[in-house]
């Protein structure tokens, strides 16, 4: 076995290292520096332009192995105007050297031999880039040539390297042919690796940050598409979710122009039945922020409960790039953090949304053996429930000890009365916030009149907003 | 942040983040996770640069953070919904064909292990980090790392053998 083990840790090095030189090298300081500044989120912002000076970084090995130099830029290109580029970062379009006929192009213009070239001009750039210069102009396809219902230009061109392996592909995006962007960073999601793609029957998404919004689909036959997002949640809980079925053509190719603002987070998606075939997602640009981590952290400090080192355990209330609502969210505030006496700790926090409905969210820790699982969970409340109703939360990670129960937290707002009965015998306290149990019991939790409240568990019985699909 | 601050961050992205950027796809086997895993992870970073400057260790506080931010992800996604396994890959044909098919065995199998024994691989055989240097990223003990390293790398032995079968996401 050991010569096994050396055999795989020599195969896993030489997997991790072949993997890990398909990934082209890019500068993302300006998209970390915009995020952070702006506070915005956004999924890809890559400054193109800066590319180069990571690109000087790349292993030589990696070059060595790569030697082909992508084209330089063709001088008789005409610049993008500026109202004309995208949030990705584009590269001017470019003359591809040997370019082959094209066949079986998908989309409107896919018989169009101006439109096929126009696209692969606008393609060449940024698939070089991808690519690391690794390109066969040969092996240039344009997959997709379009006119949208809008009159835009969508096209799509892949690149293989000189034995046929796919290294990139890059979506197009124009207001005309003249105006084409090779979108630098973009590429198609799908299931197959990269170098098995773009084989008949396959699967793709993609969300085009440029111009209008709009996504992209190859819908195999039998498949369905269509893009979703979550509009809005209104004071009874009820989650808005708006979806814009994809119709593909005959072609399989489906391009649609959507009218989500950019406050939302949209999931674009291939599949046949409940299998996901491919799935995009995209991060509006006005995506409202949550409550910052350091307010978190105050609210936490405060907070009912008997959570120790609450220093150290804001994580457990952090809701910053996880959760991605289309509303604001105002009055945060920690319900409660507690821990039981044998292995769990849990926190909740809850902030309220325009229409009066309320947003729920925490986390459990459990640790076992030296390890620690972490689960977070998150729900939308009816405006005006939170008051009426106590929450159960349970772990369910972890393992239970003989004879244990598994624990569960109790939560609620301000101080109740709370009765747990337990191997025959029932024990009154009065808690504020909530509280851990660790045995194996049945809770009642008292309203001021003396009324049980309703016992909802949070993980089970109540709606949360649909998380998108990276 | 200051002038210096910046600059110092900035010439750390120049000379770090494809770098981070690779060991993040290694860790998620996804380019757009992994880049948006990375602008996470320097984000949180880059407000607090001077602190992590003054540490003298900036890349190994990036890399905690990227290591955390990808195990709090996955956790998240487990927690919401299990993910749908897409088509099994074709293969390639022609005379390179077995060895495109044991690498990409191996790939498959390193997706499907838990994010933890992966992490371990990664940065054990790809970072080259040590035993005690990987297990203070990923806050577990030295004897962790080992037994997360042995049982990942049999789980690849059996693979090459033929007789492996996919490894279940566990839950940590």
């Amino acid at each position: 076995m050991t010569d096994d083990l050396a055999l795989a840790e020599e195969q896993l090095r030489a997997v991790l290292t072949a993997r890990a030189a398909d990934i082209p090298a890019k500068d993302l300081h300006d998209g970390v520096v915009r995020r952070a500044r702006r506070r915005r989120i956004t999924v890809i912002a890559v400054s193109a332009i800066a590319v180069a000076v990571v690109a000087a970084g790349v292993p030589t090995a990696l070059a060595a192995v790569r030697s082909d130099a992508a084209p330089p830029a063709d001088p008789t290109a005409r610049p993008i105007p500026a109202r004309y580029r995208c949030a990705r970062q584009t590269i001017p379009p470019a003359a591809v050297p040997g370019l082959p006929a094209q066949r079986g192009v998908a989309g409107s213009l896919g018989d169009d031999p101006a439109a096929v070239v126009a696209i692969a001009r606008a393609a060449w750039g940024p698939l070089s880039q991808q690519a690391n210069g690794a390109l066969d102009p040969a092996l240039t396809r344009v997959q997709v040539a379009h006119r949208t219902e809008d009159g835009w230009i969508v096209g799509l061109a892949t690149g293989r390297d000189r034995t046929g392996r796919l290294l990139a592909d890059v979506p197009v995006v124009g207001p005309d042919l003249d105006h084409l962007a090779g979108l630098s960073n973009g590429w198609m999601e799908g299931n197959k690796p990269m170098h098995q793609r773009f084989t008949s029957g396959d699967a793709f998404a993609s969300y085009l940050d440029c111009g209008p919004p709009r996504v992209l689909a190859i819908v195999p036959h039998g498949a369905s598409a269509e893009a979703t997002w979550t509009a809005g949640i209104a004071a009874d809980g009820t989650i808005e979710q708006q979806t814009s079925p994809l119709t593909p053509r005959p072609d399989g190719l489906a391009v649609a122009t959507l009218s989500a603002p950019s406050t939302v987070t949209l999931t674009v998606r291939v599949h046949r039945g409940n299998q996901s075939l491919a799935t995009d997602a995209f991060v509006g640009r006005n995506v409202p922020k949550g409550p910052s981590r350091a307010e978190m952290a105050r609210k936490l400090r405060s907070a009912p409960g008997n959570l120790a080192d609450r220093k150290n355990k804001v994580g457990l209330v952090d809701q910053a790039h996880r959760v991605y609502l289309p509303v604001p969210q105002r009055d945060a505030r920690v319900l409660w953090a507690g821990q039981g006496a044998e292995n769990v700790q849990a926190a909740v926090a809850v902030t309220t949304l325009p229409s009066g409905a309320q947003f729920l969210w925490g986390s459990t820790v459990t640790w076992d053996r030296g390890q620690s699982g972490v689960e977070g969970f998150d729900a939308v409340l009816a405006a005006g429930a939170l008051d009426r109703t106590a929450y159960r939360l349970q772990p369910s990670q972890g393992a239970v000890l003989p004879g244990r129960a598994r624990p569960q937290g109790i939560f609620f707002t301000g101080t109740r009365r709370v009765e747990i009965t337990s191997g025959g015998k029932t024990r009154t306290e009065t808690v504020t916030g909530g509280l851990m149990v660790d045995e194996t019991a049945t809770v009642v939790v008292r309203d001021t009149d003396g009324k049980p409240l309703p016992l909802v568990d949070v993980q089970t019985d109540l709606p949360r907003v649909p998380y998108p699909q990276f | 942040m200051d002038r210096e601050d910046a600059e110092d961050f900035r010439q750390f992205m120049a000379a770090r983040s494809a770098a981070l950027l690779r060991t993040a796809y290694l860790l998620t086997g996804d380019r757009r996770h992994a880049e948006d895993l990375v602008q996470n992870a320097l984000t949180k970073a880059y407000r607090h640069w001077g602190k992590v400057r003054r540490s003298g260790v900036p890349e190994a506080y990036v890399r905690r953070i990227l290591v955390n931010e990808r195990n709090t992800r996955w956790r998240r996604e487990r927690s919401r919904a299990l993910e749908v396994v897409g088509d099994v890959p074709d293969r390639p044909e022609g005379d390179e064909a077995q060895a495109y098919a044991d690498r990409d065995e191996i790939w498959q199998a390193l997706q499907a292990m838990p994010p933890r024994t992966r992490a371990v691989l990664v940065l054990r055989y790809w970072e080259d980090l040590s035993e005690a240097q990987t297990a203070d990223l990923l806050g577990c003990t030295v004897g962790t790392v080992k037994s997360q390293a042995s049982r990942g790398l049999r789980k690849l032995a059996e693979v090459l053998s033929g007789d492996g079968t996919p490894m279940t996401g566990g839950t940590r």
